[in-house]
C-alpha cells in the first residue's frame, strides 16, 4: 500500500495541516478552519473550496 | 436618489383595465377571466359575488360597460365577459355565501327601502354583525326590480345571498317621516326609497348629514339619486362602507371619485380571434368558456416587461426592483441589513430602452447607476464586479498605449480621430486604417487613443470619473480643441453626456459629410449574404449615426437589411460591465440579441462585434466595409487584446511620427507557458498573462508554494488589485508551466500575525 499522496510547504517541508485562518470581505470578518503550514502558516486553499463554498459565502456576503 | 424613487408614483402597471375601470363594481375581471378561463367557476363565482352582491341578478341586467371598453372591440370584437359572468353564475355548484363568525356589535342601523340598493347596503352590514333593520312599504322586496326579473327568480337570488345573515325585515311600513325612526337607537341611517321616493328633504348633492336633532346620520343613493339598477348596488355598498367608516372614525364620506383609465394597453398581444359564440342557450360550454376568456389579453401596462432585459431576466417588476434598490441603499448598520439589489444594480446594462418606452418616463438605467454610486461611496460595492475593466481602462490610459498627437508635421488639430480603446485592442487594423485615410484626406488630423472613462461612470466611482474626465478634457486641450471624430458609439454617447464642450461627431456621419469615401466601400470582398443592421444602443437616439451606416452602405456593394425590431432592442451584453456580477445575464442578453435574425449582422460597434463573435454569430464590422477589412471570426483574449494596444501604439507612433517605443524587457525574468485548459479559464476569469506572473513572481520573492504530491504542481497566491489569484503549474526546465488558475473575492488576512507567528502583516 503506497502511501497517501501529500500537501507539502515548499518552504518548511512540512505537511500542511487543517487550522484557523481568518477572512475578511467587504467590511466582516470570520474565521474559518483551512490546509495551513504549522511552521510558517501559508494558507492552501483547494479549488473546489474555492470554486464552491467559497464562492456562496461571498455572494450572501455581498447582499448582506 | 429620491427623484428617482419618486417616479415610480407613476407607474403604470398597478393602473386597472380598462375593463377594470368601466366596471362600476370594478370587478376583477384579469382574476374573473382566469378562473372562468380554467373552468374554475366556483372561485369565479366567489370573485364575482365579492364584488356584485347579487351575481343571478347583475349577470342578467348589466349594460356590460366593460365590453365598451374593451381594448379588442375595434379588432374583432371585445371579449364577452357578460357571457362569461352567466356562465359563470349557471356553471358554478357552490353558492352558498361563507357565515363568518364575528362578535356582533353594538351599533343600529336603518335601512329604508329593501330594493337591490338597500338590500346591498343592509346585506354588507349585517355581514360585519351590524344590527340592521330594513323599512319596506311594500308587500314584497326588490323595489325596481320587478320591472326587468320575475318575482320568483329574483327572490330566489335575493334569498340565496341573504340567508346566512341576521338583520330584521320590516314589509308593510312606510316612513313618512325620519321622526318615525326616533328613540330606536339608530345611529345611521341609509335612505334608498327608490325612482321618485321619498328623500326626506336631503339636499340632492349631500354625501351624508347629521341630523342633529334625531341623533343619527344620513345617506341616501339608489334610484332616490337617478341610479339604475346595477349602480343602485353600488350605492348600496358604497354607503355600507361609509356607514361603517362612520361609526368607527365619525368620517362617513362616500368616495365615488371615478379614476382615470391611464392603462397603456400592449396591442401587440392581440392576435386575431373573433368572439365564440355559446351553443347551449347563452351559457358557454366549458371548452367554449376557456377559448372566449383566453381572447382576453389581461391589459397590463407592461411595455417594461416586454422590452428591458433586466426586467425579463430577473422576472420581476420595476416597482418591487424598486423597493429592492430602497433596502440597499439605506444607510443601517445593522446585523440583520440586506442589500438585495447589489446585484441587480450591477447587471443593469444601461441601454437606455427602458426609458426609450416606458409611458411614465421611469428612468431606470439612472436608478441603476445611482444605486452603484451609492453602494461605491457606501464601500459596499464587490471590487471585482468593476475591477477588471478599471484595470483594463488603466491600461489603455497607460504610457503603453494611449496615444495623443496632432498629425504629423503639425501643431494642432482641427479634427482628432478617436477610436476608443477597444478597438484598437480587438482589431489593430481598423485604427490603423481608419486613421490612415483620414491623415491622408484631411489636414490636421490629431489621432487620440485612449478610453473614454465610461468604465468609471459604470463602476459608480464618481471620483475617477471627474478625475478621467478631467484628464480627457487636458489631452482635448493639448490638441488644440479638435472635433473629434469617434468610432465607438459609446464612447460618443458618454461624451455627449459628460463633456458637452467637446464636439463630437461619428466616423460615419463625418464620411458622409466630408463626401469623401474610402475606396474600400466599393472593392470590399463581402459578398453573398445579405446582413442585417445591427444597431448599438448607444446609437438608438444617434439618428445622425444611424442615417450615416445606411447612407454608407447605400452606397456600398454590400446588401443589407433591418432588423424586424428595428432599434427597439436592448445590449449586446457588453454595456454597463455586467459580465462579472452576471454573468449569466450577459449571455442571456448576447443570446436573444443574437436569435433576432438568422442573417449575419452587420454593426458599427467593437463591443458589439465581438459579442457576437464569441457567440458564433457571424457579424461584419462597418470598418470592414469601409476599409476592405477581412472579418473576423474569433477575437482576441485578454492578454491578447493588451499586446495589440501596445503593438498599435508602436506602429503607429513609427509610421507617422518616425518615434520607436523602447521594447519592453520580460520584466518577470521568466517563462510562462500556458495549457489549453488553463488558458479558456483565464479567459473565462478575465485573467491576463501578467497576471499570473505576478502572482508567481510574488509567492517566489516571499518562497511560499505548496507542492501537491498526488498532481505533481505547485500552487501559489497571491491577492491582485481586486481578487485572490490562485495559480498551479509544473516547472519545465526554466519555464512556469500554468496548469490551472482559481479566483476569489474575500480576503485571506494576517495570517500569521493572527496565529502568533511573526509580526510582519505581509503575506
Amino acid at each position: 500500500m503506497g502511501k497517501k499522496p501529500r500537501l507539502i510547504c515548499d518552504a518548511c517541508q512540512i505537511e500542511m495541516e487543517e487550522m484557523e485562518a481568518q477572512f475578511a470581505y467587504l467590511d466582516k470578518f470570520f474565521r474559518h478552519k483551512v490546509l495551513r503550514c504549522p511552521l510558517c502558516g501559508q494558507v492552501y486553499l483547494p479549488q473546489e473550496l474555492v470554486e464552491g463554498r467559497m464562492k456562496d459565502v461571498e455572494k450572501t456576503m455581498e447582499e448582506k | 436618489m429620491e427623484k428617482y424613487l419618486n417616479q415610480f408614483e407613476d407607474c403604470r402597471q398597478k393602473e386597472e383595465p380598462a375593463c377594470v375601470n368601466a366596471c362600476p363594481f370594478h370587478l376583477d375581471v384579469r382574476d374573473f377571466q382566469d378562473k372562468v378561463g380554467r373552468n374554475k367557476y366556483d372561485r369565479a363565482y366567489k370573485r364575482y359575488r365579492d364584488a356584485v352582491v347579487f351575481p343571478e341578478i347583475v349577470s342578467r341586467l348589466c349594460q356590460a360597460p366593460c365590453q365598451e371598453a374593451c381594448p379588442r372591440k375595434g379588432y374583432d370584437g371585445p371579449v364577452q365577459l357578460k357571457l362569461l359572468e352567466r356562465t359563470c353564475v349557471a356553471k358554478a355548484k357552490k353558492k352558498e355565501p361563507a357565515r363568518y363568525n364575528l362578535p356582533k356589535k353594538q351599533q343600529k342601523i336603518a335601512v329604508i327601502g329593501a330594493g337591490l340598493s338597500g338590500l346591498a347596503c343592509a346585506l354588507r352590514l349585517a355581514s360585519k354583525k351590524y344590527e340592521v333593520v330594513v323599512f319596506e312599504r311594500e308587500r314584497i322586496l326588490g323595489g325596481q326590480l320587478k320591472d326587468f326579473m320575475s318575482e320568483k327568480e329574483y327572490l330566489a337570488a335575493i334569498q340565496l345571498q341573504m340567508s346566512k345573515e341576521e338583520y330584521q325585515l320590516i314589509t308593510g311600513m312606510e316612513i313618512t317621516t325620519l321622526d318615525q325612526l326616533v328613540g330606536q337607537s339608530f345611529q345611521a341611517v341609509y335612505i334608498a326609497t327608490g325612482k321618485n321616493g321619498r328623500n326626506f328633504g336631503a339636499t340632492e348633492n349631500s354625501g351624508y348629514e347629521y341630523d342633529e336633532r334625531r341623533g343619527f346620520a344620513l345617506w341616501r343613493g339608489g334610484a332616490l339619486k337617478g341610479k339604475d339598477v346595477v349602480t343602485a348596488i353600488v350605492d348600496g355598498t358604497n354607503a355600507a362602507a361609509a356607514i361603517e367608516l362612520y361609526l368607527k372614525t365619525g368620517k362617513g364620506d362616500i368616495t365615488e371619485e371615478q379614476r382615470v383609465a391611464r392603462m397603456v394597453p400592449n396591442l401587440d398581444k392581440i392576435k386575431e380571434h373573433g368572439p365564440v359564440s355559446p351553443t347551449d342557450h347563452g351559457v358557454f360550454s366549458d371548452e367554449e368558456a376557456a377559448e372566449e376568456a383566453g381572447r382576453c389579453v389581461k391589459c397590463q401596462c407592461d411595455v417594461c416587461w416586454s422590452h428591458c432585459d433586466l426586467v425579463s431576466y430577473y422576472n420581476k417588476w420595476p416597482s418591487k426592483m424598486r423597493e429592492e434598490v430602497v433596502e440597499t441603499v439605506m444607510e443601517s448598520g445593522s446585523m440583520l441589513r440586506k442589500s438585495p439589489a447589489v446585484y441587480l444594480a450591477n447587471t443593469c446594462t444601461q441601454c437606455g430602452l427602458f426609458e426609450h418606452d416606458c409611458p411614465a418616463n421611469i428612468d431606470m438605467k439612472g436608478m441603476m447607476l445611482e444605486t452603484r454610486r451609492i453602494l461605491h461611496k457606501q464601500q459596499q460595492m464587490p471590487p471585482a464586479f468593476h475591477g477588471f475593466w478599471l484595470d483594463d481602462m488603466e491600461h489603455a490610459n497607460g504610457a503603453s498605449s494611449a496615444v495623443c498627437r496632432n498629425a504629423p508635421g503639425s501643431e494642432w488639430s482641427k479634427y482628432a480621430f478617436f477610436p476608443g480603446c477597444n478597438m484598437g485592442a480587438s482589431q489593430p487594423e481598423y485604427v490603423e486604417k481608419a486613421y490612415g485615410w483620414l491623415n491622408e484626406n484631411f489636414d490636421n488630423m490629431g489621432l487620440l487613443i485612449r478610453c473614454c472613462g465610461i468604465h468609471a461612470q459604470w463602476a459608480g466611482d464618481e471620483q475617477l470619473r471627474k478625475r478621467l474626465l478631467r484628464d480627457f478634457q487636458g489631452d482635448w486641450e493639448r490638441l488644440g480643441r479638435p472635433v473629434l471624430i469617434a468610432a465607438c458609439p459609446s464612447c460618443l454617447r458618454f461624451l455627449k453626456e459628460a463633456l458637452s464642450e467637446i464636439e463630437c461627431v461619428s466616423l460615419y456621419e463625418f464620411i458622409c459629410q466630408q463626401g469623401k469615401l474610402p475606396e474600400g466601400i466599393v472593392k470590399n470582398n463581402i459578398k453573398g449574404d445579405i446582413l442585417a443592421v445591427f444597431d448599438p444602443c448607444a446609437a438608438r437616439e444617434n439618428h445622425g449615426m444611424r442615417d450615416a451606416v445606411r447612407k454608407l452602405l447605400r452606397l456600398s456593394a454590400v446588401e443589407a437589411m433591418e432588423l424586424e425590431q428595428e432599434g427597439s432592442y436592448g445590449c449586446c451584453g457588453f454595456g454597463g460591465d455586467v459580465a462579472v456580477a452576471s454573468p449569466d445575464f450577459a449571455d442571456y442578453v448576447a443570446q436573444k440579441r443574437v436569435a433576432m435574425s438568422q442573417a449575419p449582422y452587420l454593426t458599427y460597434c467593437i463591443n458589439c462585434r465581438d459579442v457576437f463573435v464569441d457567440k458564433n454569430k457571424a457579424a461584419v464590422h462597418m470598418l470592414d466595409i469601409l476599409f476592405d477589412i477581412e472579418s473576423r471570426r474569433e477575437t482576441p483574449d485578454f492578454s491578447e487584446r493588451r499586446k495589440n494596444r501596445e503593438l498599435l501604439k508602436k506602429k503607429l507612433l513609427s509610421a507617422y511620427w518616425n518615434e520607436e517605443m523602447p521594447t519592453e524587457e520580460n520584466k518577470y525574468g521568466f517563462i510562462l507557458t500556458v495549457s489549453e485548459d488553463a488558458r479558456k479559464k483565464m479567459r473565462r476569469l478575465r485573467l491576463v498573462e501578467d497576471d499570473i506572473k505576478e502572482v508567481i513572481a510574488r509567492a517566489r520573492r516571499l518562497n511560499r508554494r505548496v507542492y501537491d504530491e498526488a498532481s505533481g504542481t505547485y500552487t501559489c497566491y497571491a491577492k491582485l488589485n481586486y481578487i485572490t489569484c490562485w495559480v498551479s503549474y509544473t516547472m519545465e526546465q526554466n519555464a512556469y508551466h500554468l496548469t490551472n488558475v482559481y479566483i476569489h473575492r474575500m480576503d485571506i488576512k494576517l495570517e500569521d500575525v493572527w496565529n502568533g507567528k511573526k509580526a510582519k502583516t505581509d503575506l
